[in-house]
């Protein structure tokens, strides 16, 4: 079984954060058994479609489980295991993985923030969460439809 | 941009916290939900940088082995593609076909390897007549949690432009027949009988040639040209199987040899050869009055190649098969059959009766016609597996024995009794050469 260097580092660093927040009189239980969950993940085949949705999905409930306790140790879990998802087992991937990396740590450090900072968290929740998906939409659909435009020549 | 299954996944579970995050309005919930949105957004933008990328470096040189071929005979295209992929990409191609065409393999598609380079080889062939465009490329990218497609079809990957000219056109020769000696209307070593023209002496003329009477009556020297006088060549059909058949390449090979071997015999003997090359009723090939064994070596090498087999088409039977069975029906009407398919069979003659009355004649059984009338030729050796439908050898015999070719079918041997049996009542013959 061969299991990528990158993404046990990633996952390391989760599980190390797991571990630092726990807290007997709290959710450390449900910590401790994902970050074991997620582990576990890396030992499915790299590479497939399993692996990720396994990483990412035992990585949320991590994420959950220690947001409880800190809000900017749960951030740094949820990096981590998005980079792990995001590189894929490439070494810091390249140009455009560590564009987009960061582009997504900068994004959810300030959603983090606002999120932290209100007292109500379901509205800026929606308002952030469509606003992004809106830019996103456009922003892919213009450029797919230039790209048709562009390409798909007519007949001649 | 279609989503994978990862993404469909990242989905799912977000929506899933989204939604214990509204019921428990927990903090942890949404940051949970938003990272995954984001994660989502993040890897579409990400996926659409890339396929951009690969879109603005792709490059496609495609070339044909001939620009100009004729209708239903095959060319080797070679489309050679370059881009730049990003690691953990697939990048697929492939050539839309021109229409009014058929390739081989169905699919001309191939995956870009690491380096970013792929070539595809498949042969065309065009059912029909007039200049062949290629309308360009489908390009599909995909990564882990994106696929998407786009079809180029702007100039860079457009072309080049074939032309496809009809199928031979049988020209009828005029060849005159004059007590059992073939006569061509041409000029030649062999002197004929019959003579072409009279026109004046040009030095260099054979002395013997002169006409003596219209040089005393003209007070010029006058020639007398002759027709010349030919042996008859035979005809060499080669039916290639069906490609639904498995058939081995060895009993191939023996077929072709054999057929290979009768035409350099032919060339020897009779200075000419016409060799008809078919699969089923389609018709590949055709080289008419060959001279030349090099030629005939290079169409058996390029078109009677097994790649190049085809479908045959449905059975079908001549109009005096049916005429022959709607009288036949006819005259057992009156006897009720035992298994009441009396009612079928009438059926079926009413049928047949509808299709004689109708004047449609199959498009092989006219080019075979037209090929036969316009060949003087005295033998028609058929090369063939005889596997599968035998309408088109019926064909052949029937247009043989109408015009009074003999036929001499070979196939190769290691036939079962019972398929010779049946081969020889399609050909209506006693003999059948097997090829050892």
């Amino acid at each position: 079984m061969k299991i990528s260097l990158v993404q046990i580092l990633f996952l390391l660093v989760a599980a190390g954060a797991a571990f630092l927040s726990l807290d007997p009189g709290h959710t450390w239980y449900l910590t401790l058994i994902a970050a074991a969950a997620i582990i576990l993940a890396a030992f499915i085949q790299q590479d497939s479609d399993d692996n990720r949705i396994f990483t990412l999905a035992f990585g949320e409930i991590v994420v959950i489980a220690i947001a409880a306790e800190s809000f900017w140790v749960s951030f740094m879990v949820q990096c981590a295991v998005i980079g792990a998802v995001m590189f894929d087992g490439r070494f810091m991937g390249d140009t455009v993985d560590r564009r987009f990396f960061w582009l997504y740590c900068i994004i959810a450090l300030l959603c983090t923030i606002i999120f932290d900072r209100s007292v109500q968290v379901l509205i800026p929740f929606l308002m952030v969460t469509t606003i992004v998906a809106v830019t996103t939409f456009i922003l892919v659909g213009f450029q797919e439809m230039r790209e048709r435009r562009m390409y798909a020549g007519g007949n001649k | 941009m279609k989503p994978g299954r990862c993404t469909q996944g990242i989905w799912v579970m977000a929506g899933l916290l989204g939604a214990a995050a509204i019921v428990f309005n927990d903090t942890s919930f949404f940051l949970a939900t938003f990272s995954l949105v984001l994660l989502s957004v993040t890897l579409a933008m990400r996926f659409r940088v890339r396929m951009h990328r690969i879109i603005t470096s792709l490059q496609v040189r495609r070339s044909a082995d001939d620009e100009v071929l004729q209708e239903g005979h095959p060319t080797t295209i070679t489309t050679r593609f370059s881009c730049s992929p990003d690691a953990g990409i697939v990048v697929s191609v492939q050539d839309v076909l021109p229409p009014a065409t058929i390739s081989d393999p169905t699919n001309a598609t191939a995956v870009v390897s690491a380096d970013g380079n792929a070539i595809i080889r498949y042969s065309l062939i065009p059912v029909g007549k007039g200049s062949i465009v290629f309308p360009g490329i489908l390009l599909t990218v995909s990564d882990p949690f994106f696929t998407s497609s786009l079809v180029m079809g702007s100039d860079p990957f457009r072309g080049p432009e074939l032309e496809a000219h009809p199928n031979t056109a049988f020209e009828k020769s005029s060849i005159l027949e004059h007590t059992g000696i073939l006569e061509k209307d041409t000029i030649g070593i062999y002197r004929g009988s019959g003579f072409r023209s009279i026109r004046e002496y040009i030095h260099g003329d054979d002395v013997r040639s002169i006409d003596w009477k219209m040089t005393a009556k003209y007070d010029r020297v006058f020639i007398r040209e002759y027709t010349t006088v030919e042996k008859y060549s035979p005809l060499i059909v080669i039916d290639l199987p069906d490609r639904s058949f498995p058939v081995s390449d060895d009993q191939l090979a023996k077929l072709i040899n054999s057929s290979t071997g009768e035409m350099v015999a032919a060339i020897r003997d009779y200075g000419t050869v016409s060799l008809f090359l078919i699969s089923g009723v389609n018709v590949i090939d055709i080289l008419l009055e060959e001279t030349n064994l090099k030629r005939c070596l290079a169409l058996i090498r390029a078109s009677a190649h097994p790649h190049y087999r085809l479908h045959h088409a449905y059975r079908w039977k001549d109009r005096a098969s049916r005429r022959r069975f709607v009288m036949k029906i006819r005259a057992a009407g009156s006897i009720p059959q035992k298994d009441g398919s009396s009612r079928f069979l009438g059926k079926i003659a009413q049928i047949y009766r509808q299709s004689l009355a109708n004047p449609y004649i199959p498009v092989f059984s006219k080019q075979m016609r037209h090929l036969i009338y316009s060949l003087q030729t005295e033998e028609l050796v058929l090369y063939s597996l005889f596997e599968g439908d035998l309408s088109h050898i019926r064909e052949i015999a029937r247009q043989a024995q109408m015009q009074r070719i003999r036929l001499i079918p070979r196939t190769v041997a290691g036939q079962d009794a019972i398929k010779i049996h049946s081969i020889k009542q399609a050909l209506g013959m006693d003999t059948l050469e097997m090829i050892p």
